[in-house]
């Protein structure tokens, strides 16, 4: 039998063309059925929950449990149901547009209701977050406020104020559908508390400090309150400790005191001119009454007004935000820093390894 | 013994009486080609040894357009002086010493931006602080070392503390500091620039401190650094080539030819470099060796077949007609395989490889004219070669070897298993080979460069300052932006927003080691000591007008040139995200390119505030080698095809047959691929410096196969049976393929010694590419044509047949 191969070829019997085709079948047959090169493993998203370069801006110990929850930098949640040994990260997607790859504003506050359900986060652009279920869903509410709001207080668990730049000042009474905003000189204000439903402190640029009698309603101004010199340093933190004893610190290490709710204020000094971020009353067992003052350079300083500071070193970023109970202590920071207490001694560091 | 081919039945090549007109014409053929020699050799004396960065990239590939365009973003060349202490940390006013003299010194470097040198003790690297009233910008240690301890531990905190500003200067665990410097490549040569630098590295080492350096200046610049011990290789390569040749051809007077021709296309190759202006890079050194090999080897197997014409003919004229009419055909579809297994590597646009296969082509060109051409008219005109006797011409080796090879011959002429056996195992080969070759990684597997071993001082020292410090970058740009204050200029919040969260996605990646935005590192710091340095103010600013009164600040507190780092002049139209990576591993690359591309499409194509800007990637080093991997993967494969094809079709041409094509097509898969098992054995990646070798070895080692299938057609047409006519080519021809083995192999052998882990590691495959060329066609294509009888061989044997039973 002869085959015509183009022409070339013509007396080429078929039995000697086969065993170079079967082979080059064979060989195209390897090649389709190895496919071309391996592909290239999924990319999956980092597995570090707490990541070195995100900066974290706010702490809370949810009322009556150890769940502790920070937030920080393009819509970070961190969440630790162990009193901050361990921690989760939590999505804050619930009615954002655009929420894809950390499209997501910086959250600077976190403040939860006397009864451990109501809470509330607020950041950048007026944003604010709101859970009725503990925390496990949160959802936007809106104010007329578009300016940073850098701080928040849930005073009880329908009253909640919140502070922030360009003389910001938000308050609500009805868990937060409807907001009352008002603002005072284009001041930029860092920080607010209560020491109970209605008497409560905010502390901004120019060592202006503002008092509230009604929850937050209104506010009258105890020192400051006007745009001055850029040199009188801001007060960052307040930290009432009743109605009559409050401490508020700032800047450069500017501190000062009042034993009659803001009446007259006594200016002190604290060990360094390191500034102070964060504040809060110690409640942790060993340190009953004193405060803890946090800030520049990684700085805890503890104590109570009129005595001596300790001042304790446990990092070097910059300490944000720090919160207690009556066994645990958590500070946060920029770098991812987290940072837990049993007793107020002893500052652990929370890490994790790339 | 060949008789040479029936009238009317050889190729075109007898048809035209190629030999018998070279002949004629030997004066005005003889002496054109020398002219041209010597013009060439004019040239050649004119070739420029020097290596350019850029060349060894696809020039026309976006990332190396990228990478050109935004040349202001910060050049490729820097050079990363780490200062490790053994002892204790740089702390101490001794390592503090050397890093302040160390950075002086730099800055005195050849072609040195003085811009751009950075450490701890330069004026460009300064920390932020506010305090009431003002904001207060101070250096590390510039202009003077700490005076005592108090200084020192003050020193220590502040590096502690600021370690965003100078965590890419000293290392986490203060036991080692960096002085990083980029050069303008136009100011200064790779070699003045690279002993330059070791001088330093001497000048500062101690006993307690360790210097490493790094950067692509430093990778090219040990080629010179190594250049004698190569020089000293290639040297004693041309006297193995030389002594091993004589072992062949000794018992021939005019055993020296070859070397005459070798030598000539030699000439005509690197005059062609010097004609066309290319640089010679001494790394690429081993391959115009190999080119002079493979010459040499042709020259043998023409002077081979030239002795037994002599024999046979006892006539020079007959016999240089005779063995150029037979050689010509297969020595010119051998070479032609060689130059299709270096031509297309020119197709990809990588300069350096352009030039090699150029240069490459003419030079087997050249090889073609001088030993198909040149050589029977240079044989013409020296006097019969005198004929040692018989005896003296078959003792020693050569006899050795061939009485190897016609006991050799034996096995494909007997059916059984053995031959069985053989094909099957050829088969599986095959296969295994195919498999490896597709799955063969592109590019750098590992960290560091192949071109030198892991234990050499350059990849020694790259491993060390990896360690500490990403030594690799890749630019993201954001272009077409409009200028301030549109709300996409560069200053808008959407933009720097952007550029941030681009950094936060992309430092997920774990080969990511750290990404600069103007957003992160200028605008947003500025933003927080603007609000008397509260960290809640680490964030983009809330309006344009903000941003620009920021930058502006910023602007005046800096060097000349230092925001074109970031903002390219004049209008800040683009801006440069850079992505420092502790290596350009090509699963990194591709994986950082991959997920870039996600971030695009996710959050930049689908945010309605960025609708006019574009996303351009990916620049710098990372981009250059993220491109030459992306052209090498398509250049492979392409070479690859071409390669085969043009094997196949010359294979079917010459002869007249599509199974003798398809035949050789398999023979070279056989024997190539298995190039590729070796490389995935020894985890080596085809890159811009591999690629040409492996490249030209595909087509280097078919010849052996041509000239022994050749061969046997030709006894087969001559009157011998098939299987006699496979004993005689495996006897003659194998003898021949391997002398020519030999002399390769020789040659190559040394390059296993050289400090260059590439030209080593090539040697090592060259030969093992010449072994399994020599077996497929010395052994397994006799096998299969024993067995299978192709019709192109066994045609003539019929005839022969045929015409004894006319006869009849």
């Amino acid at each position: 039998m002869r085959l015509n191969i183009i022409g070339l070829d013509k007396t080429v019997r078929r039995k000697h063309l086969s065993y170079p085709l079967v082979l080059s079948i064979l060989g195209f047959a390897v090649i389709l059925m190895v496919g071309c090169e391996p592909p290239l493993p999924p990319i999956k998203p980092s597995n570090l929950v707490i990541r070195p370069w995100e900066e974290l801006f706010g702490v809370a110990i949810k009322p009556g449990s150890s769940d502790c929850y920070v937030v920080g930098t393009a819509g970070l949640l961190l969440v630790s149901n162990d009193g901050g040994k361990t921690w989760t990260r939590r999505r804050l997607d619930e009615g954002r547009p655009g929420n894809h790859l950390h499209q997501d504003l910086d959250l600077y506050a976190i403040s939860f209701g006397p009864g451990g359900k109501e809470g509330w986060i607020v950041g950048e652009q007026g944003l604010i977050l709101h859970t009725s279920d503990g925390g496990d869903t949160w959802q936007v509410q809106h104010s007329k406020a578009t300016t940073q709001l850098l701080s928040v207080a849930a005073v009880t668990d329908k009253e909640v104020s919140a502070v922030g730049d360009h003389g910001t000042l938000i308050w609500s009474n009805d868990g937060g559908q409807s907001w009352e905003v008002t603002t005072l000189n284009n001041l930029t204000f860092y920080s607010v508390a209560f020491t109970d439903p209605n008497n409560g402190w905010v502390v901004g640029e120019f060592q202006t400090i503002l008092h509230s009698g009604d929850g937050g309603k209104t506010w009258q101004v105890q020192r400051g309150g006007k745009v001055a010199d850029f040199t009188v340093p801001p007060y960052f933190v307040v930290v009432p400790q009743s109605d009559n004893n409050v401490i508020v610190a700032g800047q450069s290490g500017v501190y000062a005191t009042t034993k009659d709710g803001g009446k007259t204020w006594q200016d002190g000094k604290l060990p360094s001119e390191r500034s102070i971020y964060g504040a809060t009353t110690a409640n942790a067992a060993s340190t009953a009454g004193s405060v803890w003052l946090a800030g520049a350079e990684g700085t805890i300083f503890e104590g109570v007004p009129g005595a001596e500071w300790q001042t304790k070193d446990p990092t070097f970023q910059d300490l944000t935000a720090v919160t207690s109970t009556q066994h645990l202590g958590i500070a946060v920071g920029l770098g991812g820093t987290i940072m837990r207490t049993a007793n107020g001694e002893n500052w652990q560091l929370i890490t994790e390894s790339k | 013994m060949s008789h040479g081919s029936a009238p009317g039945e050889g190729s075109i090549v007898r048809y035209f009486r190629f030999g018998e007109n070279i002949l004629r014409f030997r004066w005005y053929i003889g002496g054109f080609l020398l002219l041209f020699t010597i013009w060439m050799g004019y040239a050649a004396a004119h070739v420029q040894i020097a290596t350019r960065f850029v060349d060894f990239f696809p020039r026309t590939h976006p990332n190396v357009e990228l990478t050109n365009k935004f040349a202001s973003f910060g050049g490729a060349d820097t050079v990363t002086f780490m200062v490790q202490v053994k002892n204790g940390d740089i702390f101490n006013l001794p390592t503090l010493k050397i890093i302040q003299d160390l950075t002086r010194d730099v800055n005195r470097l050849p072609g040195v931006n003085h811009n751009e040198v950075f450490s701890l003790a330069s004026y460009r690297v300064t920390y932020a602080k506010a305090v009431p009233g003002a904001l207060v910008a101070r250096t590390f240690m510039y202009p003077n070392l700490p005076a005592n301890q108090a200084e020192i531990d003050l020193l220590r905190r502040n590096v502690t503390i600021y370690r965003d500003r100078i965590g890419s200067l000293v290392s986490t665990d203060n036991k080692a500091a960096v002085v990083r410097a980029s050069f303008n490549e136009e100011g200064f040569n790779y070699r003045d620039l690279f002993f330059a630098i070791r001088g330093l590295v001497k000048t500062y080492e101690d006993p307690n401190h360790q210097i490493f350096v790094a950067g692509e200046p430093i990778v090219r610049g040990y080629g010179y650094y190594y250049e004698p011990a190569v020089v000293t290789i290639l040297v004693a390569s041309v006297i193995a080539m030389i002594v091993i040749l004589y072992i062949f051809l000794a018992q021939r007077s005019r055993w020296w030819a070859p070397i005459v021709t070798g030598t000539f296309s030699a000439i005509w190759g690197l005059g062609f470099v010097g004609v066309m202006g290319y640089d010679f890079d001494p790394v690429m050194l081993v391959i115009p060796f190999i080119l002079t090999a493979r010459d040499v080897s042709h020259g043998i197997q023409w002077q081979g077949r030239y002795y037994d014409e002599i024999d046979r003919l006892r006539d020079k004229y007959a016999a240089c007609i005779a063995t150029t009419d037979q050689m010509l055909p297969p020595g010119f579809l051998s070479i032609i395989a060689d130059i299709a297994g270096i031509i297309f590597i020119a197709l990809g646009g990588i300069p350096v490889l352009e030039h090699i296969g150029l240069a490459g082509a003419v030079w087997l060109a050249g090889s073609l004219t001088m030993v198909f051409v040149f050589q029977p008219i240079l044989m013409s005109f020296l006097p019969l070669p005198q004929i040692r006797s018989e005896a003296k011409r078959v003792t020693g080796m050569y006899r050795y070897v061939e009485g190897l090879f016609a006991k050799l011959a034996e096995i494909p002429v007997r059916p059984g298993r053995l031959r069985a056996g053989i094909l099957i195992v050829a088969l599986i080969v095959l296969i295994w080979g195919v498999a490896s070759g597709l799955r063969e990684p592109v590019g750098y597997v590992y960290p560091g460069t192949p071109l030198y071993r892991p234990t050499a001082k350059v990849n020694q020292d790259l491993l060390a300052i990896n360690h500490y410090f990403p030594t690799d970058e890749g630019w993201v740009i954001i272009s077409h932006m409009p200028p301030y204050p549109d709300p996409e200029s560069a200053l808008a919040p959407a933009i720097l927003r952007m550029s941030d969260d681009m950094r936060n996605y992309l430092l997920q990646d774990p080969n990511v080691d750290s990404v600069v935005t103007f957003a992160t590192r200028i605008i947003m710091p500025s933003n927080q000591q603007l609000h008397y340095g509260h960290p809640k103010f680490l964030a983009v600013p809330d309006d344009i007008q903000l941003a620009g009164n920021l930058q502006y600040l910023y602007s005046t507190a800096t060097a000349p040139g230092e925001m074109e780092q970031y903002l390219a002049p004049p209008a800040a139209q683009d801006t440069c995200i850079r992505i420092l990576m502790p290596g350009h591993t090509t699963l990194a690359l591709e994986m950082l390119t991959q997920r870039i591309k996600e971030f695009v499409k996710e959050r930049v194509a689908s945010d309605p505030n960025l609708k006019k800007i574009q996303v351009l990637y990916l620049g710098s080093t990372a981009g250059l080698y993220a491109a030459a991997d992306d052209v090498l993967k398509r250049l492979d494969f392409l070479n690859i095809t071409f390669v085969l094809a043009a094997v196949c079709i010359f294979s079917m041409i010459s002869f007249r047959s599509i199974v003798a094509g398809l035949l050789f097509l398999l023979a070279c898969v056989l024997a190539n691929f298995g190039a590729f098992i070796y490389l995935r054995l020894r985890d080596i990646g085809l890159t811009i410096d591999t690629i040409p070798v492996i490249s030209l070895g595909i087509g280097l080692g078919i010849d052996y196969g041509i000239y022994t299938v050749a061969r046997i057609r030709d006894e087969v047409i001559g009157g011998s049976s098939l299987a006699e006519s496979i004993r005689i080519a495996i006897t003659k021809t194998g003898t021949s393929v391997f002398s020519t083995f030999a002399v390769m192999v020789g040659g190559i052998a040394l390059w296993a010694f050289s400090p260059l882990l590439f030209h080593s590691e090539m040697s090592v495959l060259l030969m093992f590419l010449m072994g399994t060329n020599m077996i497929a066609g010395v052994l397994i294509l006799p096998c299969y044509i024993a067995w299978a009888r192709p019709k192109f061989v066994v045609k003539h044997e019929q005839v022969q047949e045929q015409a004894a039973a006319g006869g009849n």
